[in-house]
């Protein structure tokens, strides 16, 4: 877990807390009724089964991915996006690294699990693992790659343009100068869009989706935020450029087994990751394995990085179903966050300090 | 054994501030809650919100003054539970349960609970019954 370090007033009132108190067994209580999978709240055996998984062989030799009905490369199935540790960028310190050897990607795996499921008492946050939230509870599996990244060779993402420097600084001063609102926090805090992209970067939470398929389209449902993404499959062409959408405008094709989804038309308002609405993207879905997609995409937007740039990653196949993710069910977060926020900036304000962030909260968005 | 696991947190806790560093927020709603005001609770379930995009614990806390409070404690979202066999009723209404965790800064009766027990130190929710446990 990250690890955030006290004022001196507020650890000595934590050190007391914690010290003062003491599990007092009371008479019986119930304990945990449920008996879990192991690899679900273990993480030993978590590490376990991942070190099996990367010695199984993905699909066996003259394998074909199925065909639908009418003779389409048959994706169909839930999914999950969220199958290893391996970070977005290539670390500083595996600078020109771009593979690990097979024990150093489980040594990797192991180091990442046991992080993961640390807790520091100084994080203000519930423990992510009491509800499932870890990735070692779904199953992660060691990958040899140091990043998702695989272009530019690197394996980080390009720098902004000055184009988009000066744009996003002008974002954030008017966030600054406005205060924290309702509006002060990205799409995916305020149930606008949910976490699954376009384009989908693997890891977080509620990385489920599903996709369906008819005769001339395909349709990706997304747990996050219950985003749906239909693709047509007949050539058709995208919608006028002055249309745009949160989700962008999808047109899908098959390449042999591959699916390509080129989606453009993005909403001004999306900004993703600081990008314009110009962004142009790519993405590729290959069944590799009776239970294991390929995902790449390439992303280019060139008013906002010098150049384009491109991820490979895996998303293992799970059991139904997809669950409602009603964003917006009882969001008390929205308005304790604004609050809190809100008091915050007075506080400064009395010690006349200035904000030092970039007034927006985006810390959530993938 | 938990005890020993938060007395270690503890000690690093200690060791790290002798090195200033300033508090930085990155977590979901992380501004909401005063990294400052730490709370230890022991109260009765009144009512269990497994909603997105966060489940909401709430408690009737009996203070050393003799009177009541009810506190909401901010936990996760529910899809990953539900994948995992928890329902609703899991947490039934009436169970002594006790956290630690930090306060609303608004100073409201609300909280993010860290650690969140039974009476009997298990973890709620994916704590549960540990491997080789006897199946209650």
């Amino acid at each position: 877990m990250r690890i955030r370090v006290l004022g001196p007033l507020g650890a000595v009132a934590l050190v007391m807390a914690i010290v003062l108190w003491t599990p007092v067994l009371l008479a019986q209580a119930p304990s945990g009724t449920k008996t879990f999978d192991a690899t679900a709240v273990d993480p030993n055996a978590a590490i376990k089964a991942a070190a099996d998984a990367a010695k199984a062989v993905a699909a066996p030799a003259n394998w074909t991915p199925p065909r639908t009905s009418w003779g389409d490369p048959d994706l169909q199935g839930y999914w999950f996006n969220h199958s290893s540790y391996t970070p977005l960028e290539r670390p500083a310190a595996l600078k020109g690294k771009e593979f690990y050897t097979e024990e150093e990607a489980l040594a990797a795996l192991k180091k990442a699990v046991e992080a993961d499921a640390e807790v520091d008492p100084r994080t203000v946050h519930y423990d992510w693992k009491e509800y499932g939230m870890d990735a070692w509870q779904s199953g992660v599996r060691p990958n040899l790659r140091t990043s998702l990244i695989v272009d530019p060779p690197d394996g980080r993402i390009p720098p902004l343009t000055p184009e988009a420097q000066k744009r996003i600084a002008a974002a954030n001063a008017a966030a600054r100068a406005r205060g924290a609102d309702v509006t002060s926090p990205g799409l995916y805090t305020r149930c606008i869009t949910g976490n699954g992209g376009p384009p989908r970067i693997p890891g977080g939470v509620t990385a489920e989706s599903q996709f369906v398929q008819t005769p001339g389209y395909i349709v990706q449902l997304i747990e996050s935020n219950n985003d749906v993404r239909i693709i047509p499959l007949d050539g058709r062409p995208h919608l006028p450029k002055t249309v745009g959408q949160w989700l962008g405008d999808a047109r899908g094709h098959f390449e042999g087994n591959t699916l390509v989804v080129e989606t453009t038309n993005f909403s001004e308002k999306r900004e993703w990751r600081g990008a314009n609405k110009g962004m142009h993207l790519i993405e590729r879905f290959t069944l590799v394995g009776p239970n294991t997609l390929r995902y790449q995409f390439t992303v280019d937007d060139p008013t906002t990085w010098t150049r384009p740039w491109s991820i490979d990653s895996l998303i293992p196949r799970i059991d139904p179903p997809l669950y409602e993710f009603a964003c917006h069910e009882m969001n008390y977060g929205l308005i304790n966050w604004t609050t809190g926020s809100q008091i915050r900036e007075k506080e400064a304000a009395a010690q006349g300090q200035s904000r030092q962030d970039n007034g927006r909260y985006t810390a959530d968005e993938r | 054994m938990r005890i020993t696991m938060r007395l270690v947190g503890v000690v690093v806790a200690v060791g790290l501030l002798l090195v200033a560093v300033p508090v930085i927020a990155h977590h979901s709603f992380a501004a909401a809650f005063d990294e400052n005001k730490p709370i230890n609770l022991s109260g009765t379930v009144t009512k269990v919100e497994l909603v997105n995009p966060h489940s909401w614990i709430w408690i009737d806390v009996k203070g050393a003054d003799g009177k009541t409070v009810n506190w909401g404690i901010e936990g996760g979202p529910p899809t990953n539970l539900f994948r995992n066999g928890i329902t609703k009723t899991s947490l039934p209404v009436g169970t002594e349960i006790k956290l630690f965790g930090y306060q609303a800064k608004s100073g409201e009766s609300k909280g993010v609970g860290v650690f969140v027990e039974y009476t009997d130190g298990k973890k709620v929710f994916m704590g549960g019954s540990a491997p080789g446990a006897n199946g209650k």
